[in-house]
């Protein structure tokens, strides 16, 4: 009857699928081409295909040594973990005592603590001549221990990695529906069946999202390896040696090879499956009451509790106290005899210990704002384009998370140390973009997921309401989408900008002298024995950590 | 104002529309009418511009095919009412008119206009968190109608409220569209509303306008068996026509032998197909006709009153015998249900014309259409064969 009937196009996708394309293409050269230019210098000797990295790869034991402490570093990270974090999470969560709140606030911290930072507070803490020690040796305990090894590594892991158990079991078992807890009692379970047979299970997706980026983090883990590992070394630590050591073609190779591990991972972690069960009865029944045991015990448990997020606080607490120690005023005393700002003030005046703060903070900042724009861009147009390219542009997004900061730190030190412009391909090392290029696809997963996430819960029609009342496009944007969006973006950009500013792995092998960051002097200022300063750094970064916490807490009240 | 011609429009084999053909007149309001999925909501989409259909869409004489959404000049209250959580009820209503590049006076005029059309004047800076749903419901129509669009849609305006408050809110809002004189284009799955807000009613079956009438029309004379069955309650029976004596169908009702034969409203008088007359009796009745529940006569039978026949004019028996299967009292309307044969017949009897004694549960009665309401009869195999 007609001549053709239009297939629909719903609206925003006009137009929507040249956007995304080149969106994609831009986070393809950024997050993708590196990745390749690695593979393709690790089969290759002056310009032409070689494997003989890839079989010296092959042949050397330490390789395969590291390969497998990687592999069973990070498993025994993810039990430690979940046997510190699980517990805490069923005590704040099902028992009520004085004090829950706050403690299990002051419990979650070190989840905003730049990794180098705790290691450094345990250095100070734990350490051959930490405050343990010498307490110890000044009550006349003649013991003597290094901290050193995978025992040291674990330690600070199952320390740092914690938080994501407990907050992911806290989380899920303030969802869980009393209305299981109280059917399961009424057909008679016990206490323990209830356990094994209701609320494990009901915990198993968020026990499996915990021990997935336990595992993850812990094999793209650097910090700890490179301060505590001593001989120890795993896939990070052995990457940055042999492109210390200047053998790049093996470095390219071991990159690789830690690359596809983590990809592994990720995969056989997937085929764990960690939907939510059943999706539940959609209706909301009781709210589960916390126990209340009795005044005996709830104050007994207060004061287990103050003393467990006591331990859990004291290398927060060490580093501040060790910011207020000036140079060379503390020796061989059991305390530090001299305490004032003297760290601070240098820090401030002296103009070459102020930049590295600078640097970090600009470094950051630029990072942080380009990575929400194209946070934001590429969720959008994934959204709205659809299909294939819509996914592709979320896991392009989404990859720099999977893969180890290492990893890109090499990739992008492979791609932009020559100058082929159409080949996309810039010498940027050297100069201050290379910094802030690394922590913006390090930042990408973290914004681009809070874009998406926003914007997946925007209600669509309001846009087309815009729209319907004559607002072109770029003010739909302005007016409507990002003010609804700005807390999922403040919280993205935050937690971004943090992670950035403590950034060590990158850091490490990407900076040149005049853009070091806080992290870098931080190191050298260990490495002159200057511990007062180097707390300093630390106590400035966790001073960030909490203005970031406060910046999430508001969105939660919001 | 609007006219619409031939459109079309699929997601992939789905055909949501399938050629529909509308005007809309100045200062009019249209309800479209139907079931959901019939494709009034993509309909509004289509208008608006969110959605591409193939077809003629034409607003004020001009073709809006490729205009975007956003300069159609055609205002859309959501069913959700998609008013903007982050901004008050000023910056919600002046969102539009600043959109447009409208000067800081002329707006402030017109927020006070709009918010006393809807009787928030004083509401200016309330939150939309803070208001009751009937107070969104009117945020929405002020801020779609402060840009004085040419045309307003209106998606099932009225459906997130409740019963109660949706009666006293249909009121003020059929208020407002008269007062503000827009041509309107109203989506509605209830008839009340329809009937109540459209001075005219198109009702849309599966992608395509049925009929498009004033309501009375709609009721009285429907065009498809699907208005027929859609609009208001009726009784439907098998029917097969008899003669044609002066222009007028006769049938007979329930069984091809029946002794009755019924006067109708054929569609032959409205669409020029003709209805044959067919001779011999059985098989499948070739006909169904719709009768209304207060459209019959119901007698007691053995009672007082019996009915001579020969005083009827038609020379036999126009009566069918049934049985009363159930009474149910509601309000001004008693509803009977009448079981004769097979079929089950609803009767609706005002209160006050009925003997509460004489008709009962089991009683049996007599009954047939009331003279001058002519029922209406369709084709069996649907309206277009």
């Amino acid at each position: 009857m007609t001549a053709g009937v239009a297939s629909s196009r719903r609206f925003g996708a006009v137009g929507a699928s040249s956007g995304a394309a080149l969106v994609a293409a831009l986070l393809a050269w950024l997050v993708g081409y590196p990745l390749l230019i690695t593979l393709l210098a690790a089969v290759q000797v002056d310009g032409s295909f070689s494997l003989s990295a890839v079989s010296e790869f092959g042949r050397r034991a330490d390789e395969w040594m590291a390969l497998w402490r990687s592999i069973w570093t990070s498993i025994a990270s993810v039990v430690l973990a979940a046997a510190v974090g699980v517990p805490l999470a069923f005590l704040f969560e099902r028992a009520d005592f004085p004090g829950r709140r706050l403690l299990g606030a002051l419990v979650a911290l070190p989840v905003a603590l730049p990794p180098l930072v705790g290691v450094i507070a345990f250095l100070f803490l734990y350490g051959e001549s930490g405050f343990v020690a010498r307490l110890l040796q000044a009550m006349g305990f003649g013991v003597r221990w290094r901290l050193q090894g995978a025992g040291a590594i674990l330690l600070v892991h199952a320390y740092s990695m914690y938080v994501y158990f407990y907050l992911f079991t806290r989380a899920a078992l303030a969802r869980i529906d009393g209305a299981y807890h109280e059917a399961a009692t009424a057909l008679g379970c016990t206490p323990i069946r209830r356990l094994a047979r209701v609320t494990l299970p009901l915990l198993r997706p968020a026990l499996a999202g915990a021990a997935l980026l336990t595992f993850m983090t812990a094999l793209a883990s650097f910090s700890a390896p490179y301060i505590f590992g001593g001989g120890f070394r795993v896939m990070t630590t052995q990457i940055v040696a042999s492109k210390l050591n200047g053998d790049l073609a093996l470095a390219h190779v071991e990159t690789i090879a830690l690359a596809a591990l983590a990809l592994a991972a990720l995969v056989a972690m997937r085929w764990v499956d960690t939907a939510a069960p059943g999706g539940a009865t959609g209706l909301r029944g009781a709210v589960l009451r916390r126990r209340r045991p009795s005044a005996a015990w709830r104050w007994l448990l207060a004061v287990v509790c103050t003393a467990a997020a006591g331990v859990l606080m004291l290398p927060h607490l060490t580093l501040l106290l060790l910011s207020f120690v000036p140079p060379d005023t503390w020796t061989t005393q059991a305390l530090p005899p001299v305490l004032d700002l003297g760290n601070y003030t240098i820090l401030f005046a002296e103009p070459e210990r102020l930049r590295p703060l600078v640097n970090s903070l600009w470094m950051a900042g630029v990072a942080t704002a380009l990575a929400v724009a194209l946070g934001l861009l590429a969720a959008r147009f994934s959204l709205r384009a659809g299909g294939r390219l819509g996914r592709l542009l979320e896991g392009l997004v989404a990859l720099p998370w999977a893969i180890p900061g290492t990893v890109f730190a090499i990739a992008l030190a492979a791609t932009f140390s020559v100058s082929r412009p159409w080949l996309g391909r810039f010498l940027w090392i050297g100069t201050p973009w290379i910094l802030p290029l690394a922590y913006l696809v390090r930042s990408l997963p973290v914004t681009g997921r809070a874009a998406l996430a926003g914007l997946r819960q925007l209600d669509p029609s309001l846009e087309e309401a815009a729209a319907a009342l004559g607002a072109p496009p770029r003010r739909r944007l302005t007016a409507v989408v990002v003010p609804l969006l700005r807390p999922a973006l403040v919280a993205g950009a935050a937690l971004a900008f943090l992670t950035a500013a403590g950034d060590f792995v990158t850091s490490i092998v990407l900076y040149t002298y005049s853009t070091r960051p806080i992290s870098i002097e931080v190191l050298s200022s260990l490495r002159l024995q200057q511990i007062g300063l180097a707390a300093t750094y630390g106590v400035l970064l966790m001073a960030l950590s909490a203005a970031v916490f406060l910046v999430w807490g508001r969105r939660d009240a919001v | 104002m609007l006219k619409i011609r031939d459109l079309h429009l699929a997601y992939g084999a789905v055909e949501v529309l399938r050629g529909i053909d509308l005007d809309v007149e100045r200062g009019e309001t249209v309800a479209l009418l139907g079931p959901s999925g019939s494709g009034k909501t993509t309909l509004l989409r289509v208008l608006m511009g969110f959605e591409q259909g193939s077809g003629i869409v034409e607003l004020r004489g001009k073709r809006l095919d490729g205009v975007p959404p956003h300069r159609r000049g055609i205002g859309l209250v959501f069913q959700n009412y998609a008013l903007f959580p982050h901004l008050d009820v000023r910056g919600n209503v002046l969102f539009g008119p600043r959109s447009l590049g409208w000067d800081a006076s002329r707006c402030e005029e017109r927020l006070g206009e709009m918010l006393e059309l809807v009787g928030l004047t004083g509401y200016e800076r309330r939150r939309i968190g803070e208001l009751s749903g009937g107070q969104q419901q009117r945020v929405a129509l002020a801020r779609a109608l402060a840009t004085e669009p040419d045309l307003l849609l209106l998606d099932e305006p009225l459906s997130n409220l409740d019963p109660e408050l949706r009666e006293r809110t249909r009121q003020q809002l059929a208020d407002a569209l008269r007062a503000v004189e827009t041509t309107c284009l109203l989506v509605t799955h209830e008839q009340d509303e329809a009937f109540e807000l459209g001075d005219r009613v198109a009702v849309l079956s599966a992608g395509r306008l049925e009929q498009v009438d004033v309501p009375e029309r709609l009721y009285r004379t429907p065009a498809t068996a699907f208005v027929a069955s859609f609009i208001g309650r009726s009784s439907v029976l098998d029917a097969w026509p008899t003669e044609r004596r002066g222009g007028e169908l006769r049938v007979r009702p329930l069984r091809a032998d029946a002794e009755a034969s019924w006067p109708v409203l054929a569609p032959t008088e409205r669409s020029g197909s003709p209805i044959e007359v067919v001779g011999p009796p059985g098989g499948e009745a070739p006909l169904r006709m719709w009768v209304r529940p207060e459209d019959w006569d119901v007698e007691v039978r053995g009672g007082e009153r019996r009915h001579d026949a020969a005083a009827d004019g038609s020379g036999g028996e126009q009566w069918l015998s049934g049985t009363v299967a159930d009474v149910r009292f509601a309000g001004a309307l008693s509803y009977l249900e009448i079981v004769v044969e097979e079929a089950r017949i609803e009767v609706a009897l005002l209160q006050g014309r009925v003997d509460p004694d004489a008709l009962q549960r089991g009683c049996a009665v007599r009954l047939r259409p009331r003279s001058g309401a002519l029922p209406v009869v369709f084709p069996d195999r649907g309206p277009s064969g």
